[in-house]
């Protein structure tokens, strides 16, 4: 008997020890932006990206919208989204998730964050009970739902200090805050045991900011200062995949580089098929072989992401035709009769800027790709490489290209996002001039109608109209994210509907 | 009492001009910053609400940021603002995080003020003892190894070494750490980088401050008396050729601060040159106008420091013996 | 003061005719860079990318496939453009600054000396940065960002040279018999300015090219795809560890440059006269 409990003590002995001898459920992220702050009402965004906060709904890897804070959602008269909360949802401090507490949290974001506002198209929100919230929008929105999915519509808890602020964030996710440091900008967060979906299996993930040069983050991983990163150098992708430690994903993401033009309301690209020569000069192909390196995929003419429910995925687009291109333009006037290379109209050559930003490292290079497929059809242009914020300034001068990357199409997970902000001449983003009444017909009919199909039919027809007929813009290429973790991190499922990444419950430590 | 009463009237005179550059110095920076409520929205929009500097926000919001920050000010009460406020210690908040402009500032001050310290100590550990040695052997092989040493060390770019030790110092050996802030290992690579081309500075002075000493009369006198060499050396020489490197190090300690505004950005360190270029690229007015305010009080204060050190050292200045 | 005997010390100093030799070569380079160029400098070859030095690109090809090389030698062109245009404009205004201040004494001259005195130490690139960052990259903001400043040093030793002349007898008597001014500041006192001028022109190049250059850098200098070596710099740091070549030979060719004129200099400075202490 004695012998007996004595094996089965050391049995239990061994398998505790062999649980402690398994690997530290830790994970260290190394963040190239900065998130400078940690008030949900401003950051949320990056707190739904590290599963700590979340919404009403969800938004899945296969671009579907998902229940999440609540389980489900109906409309109640024209203008009006009634979500019933799930009845199981608690805050990381113990306590149970209400309604009260939804208002709280978008009544505050919104107060706080004019971004929200605008985002959401909320006129005010209404409890009707403990678990449900009646969200009155500003004009018949079907696309509310989706709009919940946004990361800055996190909920919250009310923790504010005296000032007003929230500086230790209570939400809902699978992993908890823990702590923010400010000047070097590292979040810690830990396992949220009481995660209503199960406990994920990292016991910690800390988040270290900030880190914006490609360089120091693709050392600190080879190194083990870091277990997981994205954007390596551009170099890098088969080095760091023959490197044994380390494990590369390159996958799709809902972001992508276009030329947008300056205005389309005036020339030289009121004419669509100036527009329809300057597509067709474009190498695709190599911009995405040669200089994105593998970490993208040419666009076949719609900005759109592949696997959108509401893509047109017949559109025509634009291929590598410089003939094409050169033909086009000698039909809409552009010939060069003095000889110069360049072409010109009326006395007036067509020498242009192309502008771009420096923070993506694959801008510039694409931008002088750019000039050079420019040239060979007769367009002299001048690269710029200038601050995002300063382009605008310059967008009134003649002829003028943005060379556009990051161009996010989901950073709200509806399918209104993208094409209203593009190509709705009312949109107030909409700073190029593109007016087309039918598209404007189609896109504010698509916002108020209710049925999906019908919806989704409705925004297939605005691609249709704006890529092949009017050719708004020229997409170029779909980025991909190439991301790099330590060997034994597993169970990271990328979810391409997020304009960044996010993590994944499922993660673990081998 | 005369000397004293002289000294305190020269540095009054030297404060009055100094505080005249400092007001026509952030004058014309706020001009060319010319702030418009637009722009700042915009800063606003991309750092703090919409969080993305790619996308453009819409007009829509940048309405809402302008009433809801208030900024439809013209430039000439913006200007009368920030003036007042600086005068009672304010120096507005940043655009892109919205914390007070004093906070950022001396969240960072730390760091910098660390990085350059230990690089001055870095440059005077080396650059003073070779610069003696090459003087005292002067025309020697140890001597010429050290002038083209220090001209190398003046020619280089800093951003160049910087990125050469990292790839030798933190990939091909492994011995410091790459990214971040923490305790002497993150420090030596950054300091090394900062503190060659001040050693080299510091070397060359120090070898040629020297040696003209050297030549003096009074040390020819000295050794005449039949003082032995050392002695020489050590108490008339140095302390007389100590002067301009006492300057010197003031002006390299201002070098090393412009330094510090690309070592920093290479090296992840969060200091204040860093958060000048990051608001520079940002066009965070308030931390630009901010910054610069702050470096050149710094500097004002070393060169305070600087200037009251010199009665100590200079024995025609001050009292001290010169035996 | 005897000339030849400061070209013989000159001479005599090796360092310094290594320091002109590499000059000249530059200065050659940049002047017939189409006709010496194995490539074009700005034809994007995008098949050619980022392929190691070898037989057929000497050092390389950056990662649109344009030749380093040829890209190194035009950069010679646009380093040495960009600085002479700094330092004639510098060298120019600092010295009439200078004489006049140091001719006529009096506030203009107290507000100079101490205008110098504060913003001489104050570190220049900051100026430089702040305006780059206000009035946007590109070649002539950054012209004028690094001449905001380098004009002082002139202004100082043209006004330190002035002084030590003005006392002098011959002035006096040119003053008696009725010289104007600006003839007695033409004929005696710049002559006399012009030897420390010079040996600060040729330090202040080298601190002109390492400025541009890391104006160049931070990505705030010559806009694409004009070659600039420290906009090379700057491009080649996403390639670093996998494609060095990049980075090593146009920072190499910064430090070559930098590294002649602080030769010059310092010859100069040695024959011409040691007392005179030009910082850097």
């Amino acid at each position: 008997m004695s012998l007996a409990a004595f094996f089965i003590a050391l049995i239990l002995f061994g398998c505790n020890n062999a649980l402690a001898d398994g690997a530290e459920q830790t994970l260290v992220v190394g963040e190239p932006w900065k998130m400078d702050g940690i008030d949900p009402a401003l950051k949320s965004y990056n707190l739904n990206n590290f599963l700590v906060a979340e919404g009403l709904t969800a938004i899945s890897p296969d671009f579907k919208i998902v229940p999440c804070i609540a389980d489900s959602w109906e409309t109640v008269g024209d203008d009006t989204w009634r979500f019933h909360l799930n009845n199981n949802v608690k805050f990381h401090d113990g306590s149970m998730l209400t309604a009260d507490d939804v208002k709280y949290a978008l009544d505050r974001s919104m107060e706080m964050n004019p971004d929200v506002v605008v985002s959401l198209n909320i006129k005010e929100i209404n409890v009707v009970d403990g678990l449900t919230v009646d969200i009155t929008t500003n004009t018949p929105d079907a696309s509310l739902p989706a709009r919940m999915a946004y990361g800055r519509a996190g909920i919250y808890k009310n923790n504010e200090q005296s000032d007003g602020s929230i500086s230790t964030p209570i939400c809902t996710g699978p992993f908890k805050f823990v702590s923010y440091d400010q000047a070097s900008d590292t979040l810690v967060t830990a396992k949220n045991e009481d995660y209503r979906n199960g406990a994920p299996l990292l016991d910690e993930v800390t988040v270290k900011f900030g880190i914006t040069d490609a360089n120091s983050r693709e050392m600190a991983i080879e190194k083990g200062e870091l277990d997981f990163t994205t954007e390596p150098p551009m170099g890098s992708t088969e080095r760091l995949q023959a490197n044994a430690d380390l494990n590369v994903t390159i996958h799709k993401l809902c972001q992508g580089y276009k030329l947008k033009f300056g205005s389309v309301a005036k020339a030289p690209y009121d004419d669509v098929m100036v527009r329809q020569a300057i597509a067709y000069a474009i190498d695709r192909k190599s911009i995405v072989d040669d200089i994105l390196l593998g970490r993208g995929a040419a666009s076949d003419g719609n900005a759109l992401t592949p696997g959108l429910e509401w893509r047109n995925n017949d559109i025509k687009g634009y291929s590598y035709d410089t003939e094409k291109a050169k033909e086009l333009l000698e039909n809409a006037g552009w010939k060069d009769t003095d000889g110069d290379g360049i072409v010109d109209k009326d006395g007036k050559s067509f020498k242009i800027t192309l502008y771009t930003w420096p923070e993506r490292p694959a801008l510039p290079l694409i931008e002088q790709a750019v000039q050079s497929e420019l040239k060979e059809i007769g367009i002299e242009a001048e690269a710029r490489v200038i601050d995002n914020s300063v382009i605008k300034e310059h967008s009134g001068e003649w002829g003028m290209i943005w060379v556009s990357g990051g161009d996010t199409c989901m950073m709200i997970p509806d399918p209104s996002y993208y094409l209203e902000k593009q190509f709705l001449s009312t949109d107030s983003t909409n700073d190029y001039g593109y007016k087309n009444s039918e598209v404007d017909e189609l896109l504010l009919k698509a916002r108020s109608t209710f049925d999906q199909d019908e919806r989704y039919d409705l925004y297939k027809q605005v691609q249709k109209i704006v890529y092949d007929d009017d050719c708004a813009q020229v997409p170029i290429a779909y980025h991909y994210l190439c991301v790099v973790m330590k060997k034994d991190v597993l169970g990271y499922i990328p979810n391409p509907a997020h304009h960044d990444y996010c993590l994944s419950t499922g993660m673990y430590r081998e | 009492m005369l000397f004293a009463y002289s000294t305190l009237l020269k540095l009054l005179r030297r404060l009055c001009i100094f505080c005249l550059v400092l007001v026509a110095s952030t004058t014309l920076v706020f001009i060319m910053l010319h702030s418009l409520p637009g722009e700042r929205a915009e800063v606003m929009a991309r750092y703090i609400f919409l969080g993305n500097i790619e996308i453009s926000p819409s007009n829509e919001e940048i309405q809402l940021i302008t009433q809801k920050f208030d900024l439809d000010q013209s430039l000439l009460s913006q200007y009368s603002d920030w003036v007042t406020g600086v005068l009672h210690g304010d120096l507005g908040r940043s655009y892109k995080s919205n914390r007070p402009v004093l906070e950022e500032i001396t969240l960072r001050l730390p760091a910098t003020f660390t990085l350059a310290s230990v690089s001055v100590l870095i440059s005077l550990l080396i650059g003073i003892p070779l610069g003696l040695l090459a003087a005292i052997r002067q025309n020697s092989i140890l001597d010429y190894i050290c002038s083209t040493g220090a001209i190398f060390g003046i020619s280089i770019p800093n951003f160049w070494l910087a990125l050469m030790l990292i790839l030798t110092f933190s990939i091909a050996l492994d011995i410091t750490p790459v990214i971040g802030y923490g305790g002497a290992s993150h420090l030596i690579l950054p300091a090394i980088t900062l503190g060659t081309a001040s050693a080299a500075v510091l070397m060359r002075l120090t070898r040629s401050s020297l040696l003209e000493v050297m030549r003096q009369d009074y040390i020819r006198t000295a050794k005449g008396k039949g003082l032995a060499n050392r002695d020489i050396l050590i108490t008339h020489s140095l302390k007389n050729a100590l002067i301009p490197i006492i300057t010197m190090i003031g002006l390299e300690f201002g070098h090393l601060l412009g330094g510090t505004v690309i070592i920093e950005t290479i090296f992840a360190w969060p200091g204040i040159g860093r958060l000048l270029i990051d608001s520079i690229s940002a066009r965070d007015v308030p931390v630009i106008q901010g910054c610069v305010l702050f470096i050149t009080l710094m500097y004002m204060l070393l060169n305070f420091i600087v200037d009251s050190i010199y009665p100590m050292v200079d024995p025609r200045i001050g009292g001290s013996q010169f035996a | 003061m005897p000339r030849s005997r400061n070209i013989n010390e000159f001479i005599k100093n090796k360092a310094s005719v290594v320091g002109l030799i590499i000059i000249m070569i530059l200065s050659l380079a940049a002047i017939f860079a189409d006709f010496i160029s194995p490539y074009s400098a700005d034809t994007i070859a995008l098949k050619e990318k980022l392929m190691p030095p070898s037989s057929e690109h000497l050092m390389g090809t950056d990662q649109l496939g344009r030749d380093v090389l040829t890209r190194v030698i035009y950069g010679t062109r646009t380093t040495f453009e960009l600085s002479i245009m700094v330092v004639a404009f510098t060298a120019t205004f600092g010295v009439l600054v200078g004489v006049i201040s140091g001719f006529y004494r009096g506030i203009i001259d107290e507000i100079l000396m101490r205008l110098i005195d504060v913003l001489l130490a104050f570190p220049s690139i900051i100026l430089a940065l702040v305006v780059v960052g206000a009035l946007g990259p590109g070649i002539f903001n950054t012209v004028l960002a690094v001449s905001l400043v380098g004009w002082l040093y002139y202004a100082r030793v043209a006004r330190a040279s002035t002084l030590s002349i003005r006392e002098k007898e011959y002035v006096e008597g040119a003053r008696a018999i009725g010289c104007t001014d600006s003839y007695i500041c033409l004929r005696y006192i710049l002559p006399n300015c012009l030897p420390p001028i010079i040996v600060l022109i040729t330090l202040n190049l080298g601190s002109v090219i390492l400025t541009i250059a890391a104006l160049g850098y931070l990505g705030m200098g010559a806009q694409p795809p004009t070659p600039e070596w420290g906009t090379m710099l700057n491009d080649g740091k996403e390639y670093l560890r996998d494609c060095p070549w990049l980075s090593v030979f146009p920072g190499l060719m910064i430090m070559i440059a930098v590294l002649a004129f602080n030769f010059i200099g310092d010859g100069l400075r040695d024959a011409i006269d040691p007392r005179q202490m030009v910082i850097k």
